[in-house]
Parts: structure tokens; C-alpha cells; sequence
């Protein structure tokens, strides 16, 4: 059972970080940045399985690719953008955290550009001049 | 009915592929946004039997949009180097191939040339140019005569049957035993870019030019004479070793008139100097 070796490591991590902050706040913080990698990168493989199963599957189905690369940058975005929010906010820095998520904000929109200008289009073209 | 068999099959994806990253999202403060661009895309997937009949490359445009979005970083630079390295390399080739067809032409011209006016059938004649960096003229810098043998029936039978095997245009010459020896004059003159110049060796009777842009003068000539026939090997072999060289000049003084009359015929008609000519005789020709 893998989510019991994660929820093990946070609790150790949350354990080790309760008696070092008193002294060192800054390990403290380490620690907590470490564990949250170790298991954002664990969960990175498991995510890698399901992008294959639905890469397999758009095949399959003959939806254009284009569609599902775009979601998968959706995806990615959005989670590599909480996960740095997240330690920032850790860190105790609100302000850039809100930032950070600001950012995979309009990086997921600009996504969008492409998409709307050509829906645009071709309602501009269906429409009698 | 194939069509909406097809689109039906793509909105059923695309819709479930939208719960799932809706599943997958992390938190509630993405959700809106990641929404809005599933959402659009449903609706392209929806519209899309529209869409191939009002605007036909939209694909096609999304994909060149999707790109520039995610490349445009760090393309132009590395893009450029690119470039210009692949440019910079064509160039070499180019030149490369010029100066191989250069030395091939004038090695025919010799081999024509030597042939006439000393009445001894040329196997090959391998011209070596060599230009400096800087685009200056090629100049020749070493040609190979190998003379072939008319004689010497008893193994001339084994050797055809290689030599017609390996190549077609050398049946009308009859190659006896083609060990060829070597008469080595290193050049006294030395160009100033010779060392990092590009050496070009071709010979005439088989144009195997050589794809190879490698700057060793061996290695080149190996790979140049490979495909003209055990003889030559031979020769290479003769050629690389030191121990022979002496040897090979004794051998050969024998015929030393048809070599001086070689060089001298090249040196008055060519202009090349006499000590970077080699006539490369056969070993049975002493």
C-alpha cells in the first residue's frame, strides 16, 4: 500500500519538523520543501501512467491529438503552479504564493487564445457578410 | 454515417477526458479557469463538422498556434546557432564535393594524358589537392601514378576475375599482379595552411567519391582505393609501412625513366612540380 508509505513520510517529516522549528526554523522549512517533492515526484510517475492510458485512448478513439495535448498542458500547469504556490505558502509568503498562482491563471488562458480566435472564425464565416 | 460515428465518438472523449482533469485538478482556486478552456475545447469538438466546411486548416492553425505558444522562448537563439552551423557545413561540403570533382576531372585529364604520350597503360592517377581554410586556390599536393602491367599471364586470370568483379570500366586494361611500389618524394614545399587545409584524393578510374569529410590524408586515401581492387590495397599497405620505403626506391630504379618521364611530362604540361609526383609501379615491373 503506497499511501501508507506517504502518509508515514508526512508524518514523520511533520514530527521532525514540530521539534526542529523551535531552533531552527529554517531546516524546518527544508524539510518540509524535501518531503513535498519527494511526494510530488512519486505522484508524477503515477500521473505518467494515466497521461499513457489516455494518450491510448485518444488514439484509439481518433480524437485529434491537438485536444488532448492541450488538456494535458491544462494538467500540468495547474498542478506544477499549486505545488510551488503551496511551498511558498509554506514558507509564509502569501503574497507570492497568490502570485504564482496568477501566473498558471494566465498561462492556462493564453491556452485558450488559439482556441477562441478560431471559434470566432468560423462564426464570423457561418454568419451571411 | 461514418462521420458521426466519428465526431459522436470524439465529444464522448473529450467530454470524459474533461471530468477526469476536472478530477484530477488540485484545488478549487484553478478550477474556473481550467473550465473555461475545457469548455472551449467541447465546443470545438461540438462545432467541428462546422468547422471543416467554413475553416478548413483550423487544425492545422491550432497546432502552429499551440507550438509558437510553447517554444518561442528559446527557439530563435538556439534556432539561429542552428542554422548557421547546418550552413557552415553544407559549405564545407560543397566544397568538398568541388574539389573531389576538381581532382577526379584533372586525374582523368592526366591518366588520358600519360597514357598517349608514354604508351604505358595507367591503372589510376590520384590527385591530392589541398586548399587553406580561407578559400584560397586548390593546389595539388601530391598525384599518385599507378602504372598497371600488361604482362605476367599466369596470375592475371585471378586478378581479373577480382578486378572485373569490383569494377567494370578496367576490363579492357589487363591487371597482372598489381603490387604496386611506391617511389616517395615527400614534398619540400609546404603550403602554410597545408596543415589545416582539406586533402581531396581521387583517382580515375573509379569515382567513388567519398562522402567521408575526414582531414586524414590516410584514412581518406584507404577509404578512396578500397573499391579499386586487391592491387591497390596492396599498395596502401606497401605505402603505410616505413620499413618498405627504402626498399621500393631500389626496386624501382630499374624503371625510373618512365617515372622521370611521367613527372616531367606533368611538370611541362600541368605545371606540377616534379617531387610531388609519385609513379607507383607494379613490384614485377623491375
Amino acid at each position: 500500500m503506497e499511501i501508507i508509505q506517504i502518509v508515514g513520510l508526512g508524518l514523520i517529516a511533520t514530527i521532525l519538523i514540530l521539534t526542529i522549528k523551535e531552533q531552527k526554523p529554517m531546516f524546518a522549512f527544508l524539510i518540509t520543501v524535501a518531503t513535498g517533492i519527494m511526494i510530488f515526484m512519486y505522484l508524477a510517475g503515477k500521473i505518467g501512467g494515466i497521461i499513457e492510458v489516455l494518450e491510448q485512448l485518444a488514439e484509439s478513439s481518433g480524437v485529434q491529438m491537438i485536444y488532448l495535448k492541450t488538456i494535458l498542458k491544462i494538467i500540468g500547469i495547474a498542478y506544477i503552479a499549486e505545488f510551488g504556490a503551496q511551498i511558498v505558502r509554506d514558507a509564509g509568503q502569501e503574497s507570492i504564493a497568490s502570485k504564482i498562482e496568477l501566473a498558471g491563471k494566465i498561462l492556462i488562458m493564453v491556452l485558450a487564445i488559439p482556441i477562441i480566435s478560431i471559434i470566432i472564425e468560423t462564426v464570423m464565416r457561418m454568419l451571411p457578410a | 454515417m461514418t462521420w458521426l460515428a466519428e465526431w459522436l465518438k470524439e465529444i464522448i472523449f473529450v467530454v470524459l477526458l474533461a471530468t477526469f482533469i476536472d478530477l484530477l485538478l488540485p484545488n478549487r482556486s484553478m478550477e474556473r479557469y481550467v473550465k473555461l478552456v475545457v469548455s472551449l475545447l467541447i465546443l470545438l469538438t461540438l462545432i467541428s463538422p462546422v468547422m471543416r466546411l467554413f475553416a478548413p486548416d483550423a487544425e492545422r492553425r491550432l497546432e502552429m498556434a499551440f507550438m509558437d505558444d510553447s517554444g518561442n522562448e528559446e527557439l530563435p537563439t538556439a534556432g539561429t546557432e542552428e542554422i548557421l552551423r547546418q550552413g557552415e557545413q553544407m559549405r564545407m561540403q560543397r566544397q568538398q564535393e568541388a574539389m573531389q570533382w576538381a581532382s577526379e576531372e584533372a586525374a582523368a585529364r592526366m591518366k588520358e594524358q600519360i597514357e598517349r604520350e608514354t604508351g604505358q597503360p595507367v591503372q589510376r592517377v590520384a590527385v591530392r589537392l589541398e586548399s587553406d581554410k580561407n578559400d584560397a586556390e586548390p593546389s595539388i599536393s601530391a598525384i599518385e601514378v599507378y602504372i598497371a602491367e600488361v604482362e605476367q599471364e599466369q596470375e592475371a586470370s585471378r586478378i581479373e576475375d577480382q578486378a572485373s568483379s569490383s569494377r567494370n570500366d578496367s576490363a579492357q586494361i589487363v591487371i597482372a599482379p598489381v603490387e604496386p611500389v611506391r617511389i616517395e618524394v615527400k614534398p619540400q614545399k609546404k603550403e602554410p595552411g597545408d596543415e589545416d587545409g582539406i586533402p581531396v584524393i581521387a583517382d580515375s578510374s573509379v569515382s567513388n567519391v567519398a562522402s567521408n569529410t575526414g582531414t586524414q590524408n590516410n584514412e581518406k586515401d584507404t577509404l578512396m582505393s578500397g573499391s579499386t581492387g586487391e592491387g591497390i590495397n596492396t599498395g596502401n599497405e606497401n605505402r603505410q609501412e616505413p620499413d618498405l620505403y627504402g626498399e621500393s626506391v631500389s626496386q624501382d630504379t630499374g624503371s625510373s625513366g618512365l617515372s622521370r618521364q611521367i613527372a616531367g611530362l606533368l611538370s611541362r604540361d600541368w605545371g606540377i612540380p616534379k617531387e610531388l609526383v609519385h609513379v607507383i609501379l607494379p613490384e614485377n615491373a623491375k
